[in-house]
């Protein structure tokens, strides 16, 4: 366990990192999971804002939404399928999960 | 008069009035005695490469691979560079051994054995570089879909990356197979003329028992036909597979359906070039010429020059596609690799490899052991900076400038090829004194009805 693969694998109990020290977003995976995994162990379905991350949970605004597209009614699936949503690079088709929305203009024009 | 009318095109394979006792001698020579300073030579620079090179491996294992010159977005260069460009080559000893035997080219047999026995070394080299440009390379068993403990975390099934592990190590396995079992006549007879108790020994244990009966021949034959035609799928397929490294993926200059058939035809093209390199200077160090003829040497500058056409043909389409496909990253990938930062990399590959084969058209210049020797040696500089060209310039710009870099190589990064280069070479001059590297068996028979003395016998 106590090398960087296992290291890794107990976000979020890690050392706090000095100061100018960047790591790769994994997404709160391990929240992600024990979400998850308490839902399965109440045998029902995660509900819509259950899923929270580090981010979305400490942003005032908002800014960013995490939650399962395959529940219809959730906050995600609308913002995904919404006017304002576009990927990058998007026309290659890779679909990535993690996906954009355009910055509101007082204009009709994009 | 002859009994009946022989086409002119028929040279002998076999010059010299040898006759069996001959060839046996012959082959025999380099094994059965000691080598010579030039041998000495060569070996011990080999090695000095290959030291260096392992050094620089080893360095690269404990440090990492920060050692290389490797950056975002240039994920791969020297190393994958490296690993397609020896992949290639070894095409040549299989399309030689199993392709040239389902189409009943006699001509093979003079050349079989050293361009298989360059195919195992040239697949070793090659298979070195996916485990060393891991980042964890002692995790390197987790490439096997092997049952686990982490809950059976299985391998990637999509990923090319993992077709490759199944291609070249059944490459590698089946090119081993093939070259051992035609071994096995050729050893029993160095085993049959060994006095020395411990030569007599090993050539015993490694011809497995080979006792020269109809039986053993028969099975030989038959054992030669069903793995020439396991062999022969395998020139096309792996080298396919190792296009999808690239063509399964979506930058520009990379996803593009030409890849297979291009990559094919460049692998046998520097192949064949490998093969050209090595035997001419072969062919005169062990005295072999009377059995690596001219008309082998032509021959095969004949095979470099269609497969060289080829792949000119398959240069031009892309350039082609790329503008009449009016996609603006394509035609900036082909605008940037003609004349952006490595254009040099790419006017070497394409003098290299469209020019020079062309020139074999003329009959002067393919049947010319010293060029014949020059161009072997430009194709495969040529096909080495065609596989760097391919990598570097799509990665180092691809669809976001603001990604845009540059790649240049560490002293590790051209350690390592020098050692690869050095290895390879190591391997082959220990197998021309240990190994008969000419398939004697075989030449012997064809001796009586393609060699000189039978032409002469008709002729009288």
């Amino acid at each position: 366990m106590n090398n960087p693969l296992g290291k890794m694998a107990i976000n979020p109990d890690v050392n706090v990192r000095s100061r100018g020290v960047m790591e790769k977003c994994s997404l709160c995976i391990q929240m992600t999971q024990k979400v998850k995994l308490d839902a399965k162990k109440e045998g029902r379905r995660v509900r819509d804002g259950e899923f929270k991350t580090a981010c979305s949970e400490s942003c005032d605004d908002n800014a960013m939404v995490f939650g399962d597209i395959n529940d219809k009614e959730s906050e995600i699936l609308r913002v995904k399928d919404g006017d304002r949503t576009y990927r990058v690079l998007e026309s290659i088709g890779t679909k990535p999960n993690v996906i954009y929305q355009v910055k509101i203009r007082n204009s009709k024009k994009i | 008069m002859s009994s009946h009318y022989e086409a002119p095109i028929r040279k002998p394979l076999v010059l010299g009035d040898k006759s069996y006792g001959d060839i046996s001698n012959d082959i025999a020579r380099p094994v059965e005695t000691p080598p010579n300073i030039d041998w000495w030579i060569a070996f011990s620079i080999a090695m000095a490469a290959f030291l260096w090179g392992l050094g620089c491996m080893a360095y690269t294992l404990g440090t990492g691979i920060g050692t290389w010159g490797l950056n975002k977005t240039v994920g791969w260069a020297w190393d994958i560079t490296n690993f397609v460009w020896w992949v290639g080559i070894g095409h040549a000893g299989t399309l030689i051994s199993a392709v040239l035997l389902l189409f009943r080219q006699k001509w093979r047999m003079g050349i079989n054995r050293s361009a298989e026995a360059m195919t195992i070394f040239s697949v070793i080299q090659a298979g070195l570089f996916p485990i060393i440009h891991m980042g964890r390379p002692w995790l390197a068993y987790w490439m096997f879909p092997i049952p686990n403990q982490f809950g059976s975390l299985w391998v990637n099934f999509n990923s090319p990356l993992l077709w490759d592990v199944f291609a070249i190590s059944t490459y590698l396995t089946v090119s081993l197979v093939f070259w051992w079992t035609g071994l096995l006549p050729d050893f029993a007879m160095i085993r049959d003329r060994a006095v020395k108790p411990f030569q007599k020994k090993i050539y015993s244990l490694i011809s497995f028992g080979w006792s020269g009966r109809a039986k053993d021949w028969q099975r030989f034959e038959e054992v030669s036909l069903v793995l020439a035609g396991l062999a022969t799928p395998l020139v096309l397929s792996v080298h396919t597979i190792v296009s999808f490294d690239f063509a399964t993926s979506v930058i520009p200059g990379w996803h593009t359906t030409i890849f297979p058939p291009y990559f094919v035809a460049g692998a046998i093209f520097s192949g064949f070039a490998m093969v050209q390199t090595l035997l001419i200077i072969m062919r005169k160090v062990s005295r072999l010429e009377s059995y690596i003829t001219l008309q082998h040497i032509e021959m095969m500058n004949i095979v470099i020059m269609i497969t060289g056409s080829i792949v000119g043909c398959a240069y031009i389409t892309e350039l082609f596609i790329a503008w009449y496909s009016g996609v603006e990253y394509e035609q900036y990938a082909f605008l940037n690799r003609a004349t952006g930062p490595y254009w040099w990399a790419y006017f070497l590959m394409m003098s290299c490899n469209v020019v020079s084969p062309q020139i074999m058209w003329i009959k002067k210049i393919r049947t010319n052991i010293i060029w014949s020797f020059v161009i072997s040696i430009v194709v495969n500089v040529g096909m080495w900076f065609e596989r760097f060209v391919i990598i570097v310039t799509s990665l180092h710009r691809d669809y976001l400038p603001s990604s845009w870099t540059m790649f240049s190589p560490t002293f590790i990064d051209i350690g390592i090829f020098i050692g690869t280069i050095g290895f390879f070479f190591v391997l082959f001059l220990l197998y021309a004194r240990s190994f008969p590297v000419v398939a004697q068996a075989e030449i012997k028979t064809i001796l009586k009805s393609s060699g000189e003395n039978y032409k002469k016998l008709r002729d009288k």
